[in-house]
């Protein structure tokens, strides 16, 4: 009987995910495919692969009782769940970056700067905190390219090796958070099902004191 | 096609018909039946007060969650927020004479402001119980025996309230300095014992107790385990639980489990606090405890328990 449903994100998470979860027994049985909800080797737990950004969604109400994700998913999407582990993969960083030729953060004669972003609310905040009013602009890809095309003058967004920053001209100017995967787990579900929760955390964890006094 | 001024429907509202109109009834009639046979009174109170009266009650942390609008004068106006204000306001004038305990009850729709992003419901419908005046162990059992009958009227089956006690983390937070209380306690919630193992590995005492008793949650062996190494700001709690624990019976105690790692509540509960949570419902379906420094507010001190349940998630869950 499927006692955990565990929401797995589609993308660079997805194959660490699947090793870790191996490990701890609960190997995904074959590939996603077109297949939403696959079985796994342990009878007790399925799994659900999604895009990236519904993991916090599906946990958050219930559809799935646990699920992996990065923080910057989940801070954006501010999903009220449990996040017991941090998993220790998929590190990174969301920073705001601007073309190395051009000064930051002033812009010449005072205006405001338009920063393109697939993480709107975590830029919103970043600049409102620190007291800079700046213009976002919503994309879902390609953000590295507005800077170029003169969509923005500044963008916000995820790097790993700084890589692709690089080949587009553009140099890091301030880490607003650093990220990595995280287990989540709905607030309900790690209450009523607390048994089956607490076997499945000593483990993904075995090293950590998860049964109860 | 209607234009976009007849069509539209704010986010967060609802028209519900059929099943899921009955359903609500039949809920609210049967928990109306279970409260007025346990001897609480019903209150009416107005769908809105001056906003000042639940930020008073609640705390200032509502003010943004308030549906708000001008009143004629241009004192602001809210929605009702939730009912405890109200009978809080009430207890302190209407009934300011009458004689103690007060039972007053409640049904009816509360009025919050959600995140856009969600499309969550802005009004959801609730019936509750606050027993006024009594401060006694007994008064928390009959809240405690009152909630779980509620439960049990709406037909459900499979649930669990999960009880714990504001004392028991207090000796710990109160050992930590700001900001890192705030953070340990976000860790606490979160239950990232990672993140509280790391920041509190080179504390002592006390504060290495955060890194336990949040993550305490079973039965009467959970509590009696959990006081061995308690700090002893920590026992009076746990004691109390334990008392309350033995005074219910089996087939109360088969639903109630103790919880040590709530902390949501602790700036609102003085005494216990608990969730409930149904199974097949992604979140808590009702929640109560004891706020014994409610009434103050409204100039008239006494000690409050009291419990709400939220009627739509319950009215959700497939039966």
């Amino acid at each position: 009987m499927i006692r955990l449903r565990i929401a797995l994100a589609k993308g660079r998470l997805y194959q660490p995910s699947v090793e870790r979860f191996t490990r701890a027994g609960a190997a995904p049985a074959g590939d996603a495919g077109r297949r939403l909800l696959i079985p796994s080797s342990d009878p007790a737990i399925e799994f659900l692969v999604v895009k990236p950004g519904d993991v916090p969604v599906y946990v958050e109400s219930g559809a799935a009782d646990l699920g992996v994700t990065g923080t910057d998913v989940l801070r954006e999407s501010g999903a009220d769940v449990l996040e017991p582990l941090e998993l220790g993969f998929g590190a990174c960083r969301l920073v705001v970056a601007s073309p190395a030729a051009a000064p930051y953060p002033e812009l010449p004669g005072g205006i405001t700067a338009r920063v393109a972003t697939k993480y709107p609310r975590l830029a919103q905040s970043h600049f409102a905190v620190a007291g800079r009013p700046v213009d976002i602009i919503q994309v879902n890809g390609s953000v590295e390219v507005a800077p170029l095309l003169n969509l923005s003058h500044w963008i916000v967004d995820l790097v790993d090796t700084g890589n692709t920053l690089r080949a587009n001209g553009l140099l890091e100017r301030e880490t607003i958070l650093c990220c990595g995967a995280v287990l989540v787990a709905n607030r309900a579900s790690q209450k009523l099902k607390l048994d089956a929760y607490l076997g499945l955390m000593a483990r993904l964890a075995p090293g950590e004191p998860w049964s109860q006094a | 096609m209607l234009g976009p001024s007849l069509a539209a429907i704010p986010p967060g509202a609802l028209d519900l018909t059929g099943e899921a109109a009955r359903r609500r009834r039949e809920l609210q009639r049967a928990a109306m039946e279970v409260l007025e046979r346990s001897g609480y009174e019903e209150l009416l109170p107005p769908t809105f007060e001056y906003e000042d009266t639940f930020v008073r009650a609640a705390g200032t942390g509502v003010a943004e969650r308030l549906i708000r609008f001008p009143d004629r004068d241009g004192r602001i106006l809210a929605l009702r927020y939730d009912f405890t204000a109200s009978i809080a306001r009430v207890a302190s004038t209407t009934f300011a004479g009458t004689g103690r305990p007060l039972r007053l009850c409640y049904s009816g729709k509360v009025y919050r402001q959600e995140p856009e992003r969600g499309g969550r419901p802005r009004e959801t419908r609730q019936v509750g119980a606050e027993l006024l005046g009594q401060g006694d162990l007994a008064a928390d059992i009959e809240i405690v025996r009152l909630t779980l009958d509620l439960v049990r009227a709406a037909g459900l089956l499979d649930f669990q309230l999960n009880l714990g006690h504001v004392g028991v983390l207090a000796a710990g937070l109160g050992a930590l300095e700001e900001p890192l209380r705030a953070e340990v306690r976000r860790w606490i919630d979160r239950k990232d014992r990672g993140s509280l193992l790391r920041a509190l590995k080179d504390f002592g005492g006390d504060a290495q107790t955060l890194t336990v008793l949040p993550f305490v949650m079973g039965r009467r062996d959970a509590l009696e385990a959990a006081l061995e190494g308690a700090p002893r700001a920590a026992v009076p709690g746990l004691r109390y639980l334990l008392a309350l624990d033995a005074a219910l019976t089996p087939g109360e105690r088969a639903h109630v489990v103790y919880d040590l790692g709530e902390v949501r509540g602790l700036d609102y509960y003085t005494g216990i606090h608990f969730e409930l949570f149904v199974s097949g419902a992604g979140r808590a379906a009702g929640a109560g405890g004891r706020y014994d420094e409610l009434m103050g507010r409204f100039g008239r001190p006494m000690p409050a328990v009291g419990v709400s349940l939220d009627l739509d998630t319950i009215a959700e869950v497939p039966l």
